[in-house]
């Protein structure tokens, strides 16, 4: 079973998306804050993040930088409500920019893809 | 009867002829025929003699000087008629015209005819000077009039005109023709400006006849605004305005009168060649004065005049009151040119304060947009996080939920509000999100392509045909493509959802002088008349599932490009959009 780690400082998000993917089927675990996630990824067991990009303290692109360090090939999805943020090169280092929706279609179908699940996604 | 003279016998001849001496006037005696029997020392000396005694023995009819009165005389002497007579012309010995003042009586003996007694006197001084207070009197008067004429208006114009008609009016200079030349602008060159005057002796006389038939007066000509006067005076306009003195051209004949600053009366028959003869040639006259314009010792041009037509000589008396004339025309001709740039300077700082005003209200308004824009963008990221939580876990638990279930319908409705408001957050996003310099020389029909590409699932889905006619190729216009491509996205969209049964999406790209244009028309339900006035407002839809902002953030973006969007729609047959962008992009 894949682990899906979700970072996020908004409790609720952290809740609905842990619905989501255990719902489809993933281990996941959860993290309020970039510097919890640095400490879980080190941890290890992880094999996708996804990650919200303004937090209380560092952020998610600075939690990004530093989670490249390490897990070079780990697939990290960058999901905020902003969408400004993407023209922000450090944003590039993620596999994927999503920007938050009630509709999570297609964060499952991204989260799929990358780690390469070939059940298609129920709709 | 009283006047007359008894001669005494007893006087002698010798006596009464020192008595006549004494008088300090002339005095001439003749005898009953007219023969002169005595002459006194005062009486003025024509032509015909130097001392009154040669005229002793001649015939008072056969003085050339009193030629004229010979009847009256011999009325005198036949009848004992006295007469007085003013102002009888003669020839003094200087060859000089003189007026002379003759009374005569006859000399009466013994109730006979004895001769006459005439007193003689040169009144010319008399009348020259009675002569030149008439002309001081009326042209005080014209000065008046002039000057009320000129004080009544401030257009350049009208005050040449009138200038121009002291010069020629009858009761003013009288002259034939009349040109005017002023300074230009940067006083680099001297202009003609005007003129009046008739073409030749037949104008001249139409213009006679008619002025000799109505006889305005002179208050009534200065006030005349009779298109007439345009008519009559094309001929020597015509000639005016071919006259362009270069100042620097110190040798020219009217570029030294000015200068010079004084009339002079210019004598074509001994000017012989340079710009006098040409001039001369030009205005093809015998002779004409010119009278330097000048205002507070600066000059601001010269008028010509001449009697083409009647050929009458120019007087030199007529010299001085030009001056006094050129000297209020002068004046008033400068004022009038003061007033003019007053009123453009006056035109001016109104158009610069407009600009001002308008400058003012955009940053106004800029500034309230981008503060406005700040805020809302902040409020809708922060909408976004309990949008995505509501929707997503109603969306979460209605796939797990049997349709069947009573809250299955009210979950679907929780989950397609929350959709509708992520909406409305996007358009608010595009729209508000604080600009970054993103403009770019962007290609029109790339952009339309990318767009139609973007929506390629949708057209497909809908059975849409995405009919293009394209102007190619089009010129680059300076947009922010990525707040186009949002604009046409919404425009397509709404398209799209107007053929809900599939149809044609036609777009088309022209190219004008100023400006590229697009046009999308769709073969949907079309906008009925009354509504079609709001389609661009706020939240203003017909559509249940749409959020009413689309076509007002495409007609924002494509008027913050300083373009312009318009729609045309029948019901039942379809709708089109029509959207310019000019080529240059203004301020």
């Amino acid at each position: 079973m894949k682990t899906v780690l979700l970072v996020d400082d908004e409790e609720h998000i952290l809740k609905l998306y842990q619905k989501v993917f255990s719902d489809d089927g993933f281990q996941v675990k959860l993290a309020q804050s970039g510097e919890q996630a640095i400490q879980m990824a080190k941890e290890g067991d992880i094999d996708l993040v996804i990650l919200d990009i303004k937090m209380e303290g560092i952020s998610g692109l600075e939690t990004l930088a530093e989670l490249r360090k390490s897990k070079r090939n780990m697939p990290i999805i960058l999901n905020s409500a902003y969408s400004t943020y993407k023209s922000d090169f450090q944003s590039w280092l993620a596999d994927a920019y999503l920007v938050k929706s009630a509709n999570v279609d297609e964060l499952r179908l991204k989260v799929r893809e990358l780690l390469e699940v070939k059940v298609p996604v129920e709709r | 009867m009283k006047n007359m003279i008894k001669l005494e016998k007893t006087v002698p001849l010798d006596t009464l002829n020192a008595l006549l001496d004494k008088i300090p006037l002339g005095v001439l005696v003749c005898d009953a025929s007219g023969v002169i029997t005595h002459a006194n020392p005062h009486l003025p000396k024509d032509q015909s003699y130097s001392d009154p005694n040669e005229l002793l023995g001649r015939n008072i009819f056969d003085l050339p000087s009193l030629a004229k009165v010979s009847s009256q005389m011999r009325e005198c002497l036949a009848l004992g008629k006295e007469f007085v007579l003013e102002g009888l012309k003669y020839m003094r010995q200087d060859g000089g015209e003189a007026y002379l003042r003759l009374k005569s009586f006859p000399v009466l003996s013994d109730g006979k005819t004895m001769g006459s007694l005439s007193y003689v006197e040169d009144i010319t001084e008399g009348i020259r000077l009675k002569e030149e207070l008439e002309n001081g009197i009326k042209r005080l008067e014209i000065m008046s009039e002039l000057g009320k004429s000129l004080k009544s208006t401030h257009k350049l114009e009208d005050v040449l005109r009138i200038v121009m008609i002291a010069f020629t009016a009858r009761e003013g200079l009288a002259f034939n023709r009349v040109f005017l030349l002023l300074l230009n602008q940067d006083e680099t060159y001297l202009e003609g400006k005007m003129a009046m005057g008739p073409a030749n002796q037949e104008e001249a006389g139409r213009i006679w006849s008619y002025l000799s038939q109505t006889k305005p007066s002179f208050r009534k000509l200065l006030e005349s605004h009779d298109e007439h006067f345009e008519e009559r005076d094309a001929w020597v306009n015509h000639l005016v305005k071919k006259i362009r003195i270069p100042i620097q051209d110190k040798e020219n004949l009217l570029v030294r009168a000015m200068d010079g600053q004084s009339c002079e009366i210019v004598n074509c028959s001994i000017e012989e060649r340079g710009s006098g003869k040409s001039l001369c040639e030009l205005l093809g006259t015998s002779s004409f004065v010119a009278v330097p314009l000048a205002s507070k010792g600066k000059s601001i041009g010269i008028i010509l005049a001449d009697n083409l037509i009647s050929g009458k000589s120019i007087e030199r008396e007529k010299v001085e009151f030009l001056e006094v004339l050129a000297y209020h025309a002068s004046a008033a001709i400068e004022s009038a040119k003061l007033y003019e740039k007053l009123a453009h300077q006056v035109a001016e700082l109104e158009k610069a304060n407009q600009r001002l005003k308008e400058g003012s209200e955009r940053l106004v308004r800029v500034e309230k947009l981008s503060v406005m824009g700040e805020i809302t963008s902040q409020v809708a990221h922060e909408l976004r996080n309990p949008l995505a939580i509501i929707g997503g876990f109603a969306n979460s638990i209605l796939k797990k939920l049997d349709p069947n279930d009573p809250n299955y319908e009210y979950l679907k409705i929780i989950s397609q509000e929350s959709q509708r408001m992520e909406n409305i957050l996007d358009n608010v996003l595009n729209f508000t999100r604080p600009e970054r310099a993103h403009w770019e020389n962007t290609d029109l029909n790339e952009i339309i392509e990318q767009t139609l590409d973007m929506l390629g699932k949708e057209i497909e889905d809908g059975k849409i045909w995405a009919k293009r006619n394209y102007c190619s190729p089009l010129p680059l216009i300076l947009v922010n493509p990525d707040q186009i491509r949002h604009g046409l996205v919404n425009i397509f969209r709404n398209a799209i959802a107007a053929m809900p049964q599939g149809g044609t999406l036609s777009i088309g790209t022209s190219l004008t002088n100023a400006s590229v244009k697009m046009s999308v028309a769709d073969t949907g339900c079309g906008i009925p008349r009354e509504r079609l006035d709001n389609v661009f407002k706020a939240f203003y839809t017909t559509k249940p599932d749409s959020n009413g902002l689309g076509l007002t953030v495409a007609s924002e973006i494509i008027k913050n490009h300083n373009g312009f969007i318009g729609v045309e729609s029948e019901e039942g047959k379809g709708t089109t959009f029509y959207i310019e962008f000019p080529l240059k992009k203004e301020e």
